[in-house]
C-alpha cells in the first residue's frame, strides 16, 4: 500500500518518461536494434516457455511409475503358468508314495 | 535490422526470442533513460548507460525468460550507473593532477543542472505544466543526491513498481535491507523536497 507521497512521486517520475524528446527516442530505438544485432545466433527457447511442457511430462512419468508400483501386487495375472506347473509338481511329489503303491499293485495284479 | 537477413539467418526460436526481446527493450527504454538521467543528472551519460545495458542483456541473457529480463536489465542498469559514478569520483579526485579529466568533469556539471533537453509543447494549463516540470527536475536532482543503495531501492520500488522481493532479487540483498534503504530514501526525499517547497513557496 503506497502512501500519498509515494503515489505522487511515482506519478511525477512516470510522467517524466514522456518528456523524452523525439530525437532521443530515435536514438534509443537505434540502440535497441544494435543490441538485437549482437544477439547470439542460436538462442534456445527461453526457459519459462519450456516450463509448461516440462511439468506435465514429469507428472505423467511419475503417475505411470506409481500406477505400476501400486497395481502390480493386485495384478490378475499373478499366478503364472510356471507357478501353476510348480504347484502341480508339488502335489505329485506329496503323493509319490501313493503312485509307487499303485504301480506295485498293478504289477502284482498282472502277476 | 534487415528483416530478410533475420528470416534467412535465424531459426524460428531465435526469431521468436528476437521479437520478444525487441518488445521488452521497447517497453523499458524510456523509463531506463529517465532513471539513468535522474541518477546521473546528464542525458548523454544516461544514453550511454542505456545502450550498454541493452547490449549486455542481449549478449548475456537472451535465452532467459521475459520475467527474468526485467530484473536482470535493471540490475545491469544500476551497475552501469554505479560504474559511471565511480569513474566520476576518480575524475574528481585526480582531476587536479590530470587537467583533461578535470575538464570533462566540469562539462558534466554544466549539463547536470538541466535534466530536460527539450520539453514538448504543453497541453492544458501551461502554468500547471511548468510547475510539474519543476517538481520533476527537483525530484531528479534529489534522487541523484541519494546514497547509492537508497537510490537503487527507491528507483526499483517506487519508480519501476517492483515488490520488495523483486527489488531484493535485483539488488542481490535481503528484503529487510530493501525496506531499510527504501524507507530512508523516502524520508530523505520527503524532507528535501519539503525544504525546497519552503524555499520556493511560489513554485509549489
Amino acid at each position: 500500500m503506497k502512501t500519498e507521497f509515494e503515489q505522487g512521486v511515482q506519478s511525477d517520475l512516470r510522467h517524466s518518461e514522456q518528456l523524452v524528446d523525439a530525437e532521443r527516442l530515435q536514438q534509443l530505438a537505434a540502440f535497441r536494434q544494435q543490441a538485437l544485432e549482437a544477439m547470439p545466433a542460436n538462442v534456445a527457447l527461453p526457459r519459462h516457455r519450456l516450463r509448461p511442457l516440462l511439468w506435465p511430462t514429469a507428472g505423467m512419468a511419475l503417475a505411470s511409475i506409481l500406477l505400476l508400483v501400486l497395481a502390480l501386487p493386485f495384478s490378475p495375472f499373478k499366478p503364472t503358468l510356471l507357478n501353476e506347473s510348480l504347484s502341480d509338481n508339488r502335489e505329485l511329489y506329496d503323493d509319490l508314495e501313493f503312485y509307487y503303491w499303485l504301480a506295485e499293485n498293478e504289477e502284482d495284479l498282472r502277476g | 535490422m534487415d528483416t530478410s537477413t533475420l528470416k534467412g539467418g535465424l531459426n524460428i526460436e531465435t526469431r521468436a526470442s528476437h521479437l520478444a526481446l525487441d518488445g521488452f527493450l521497447a517497453s523499458v527504454q524510456s523509463r531506463a533513460f529517465a532513471m539513468a538521467r535522474a541518477a546521473l543528472g546528464n542525458a548523454d551519460d544516461a544514453m550511454d548507460v542505456v545502450q550498454d545495458s541493452m547490449l549486455q542483456l542481449v549478449k548475456s541473457y537472451a535465452d532467459r525468460g521475459a520475467d527474468e529480463w526485467r530484473k536482470l536489465f535493471y540490475r545491469i542498469l544500476n551497475n552501469k550507473i554505479n560504474d559511471l559514478f565511480r569513474r566520476r569520483q576518480l575524475q574528481r579526485r585526480f582531476g587536479a593532477l590530470l587537467p583533461g579529466l578535470g575538464h570533462q568533469s566540469a562539462d558534466e556539471q554544466d549539463t547536470a543542472g538541466d535534466p530536460f533537453d527539450k520539453i514538448p509543447g504543453a497541453e492544458g494549463d501551461p502554468a500547471v505544466h511548468l510547475q510539474r516540470e519543476r517538481t520533476i527536475a527537483s525530484l531528479h536532482q534529489q534522487i541523484s543526491r541519494l546514497p547509492r543503495r537508497q537510490r537503487e531501492a527507491f528507483m526499483l520500488r517506487c519508480w519501476e513498481g517492483f515488490s520488495t522481493i523483486e527489488t531484493a532479487q535485483t539488488m542481490a540483498c535481503s528484503e529487510g535491507s530493501v525496506k531499510t534503504h527504501y524507507s530512508r530514501a523516502l524520508s530523505a526525499l520527503r524532507v528535501n523536497l519539503g525544504r525546497l517547497g519552503e524555499e520556493n513557496p511560489d513554485e509549489n
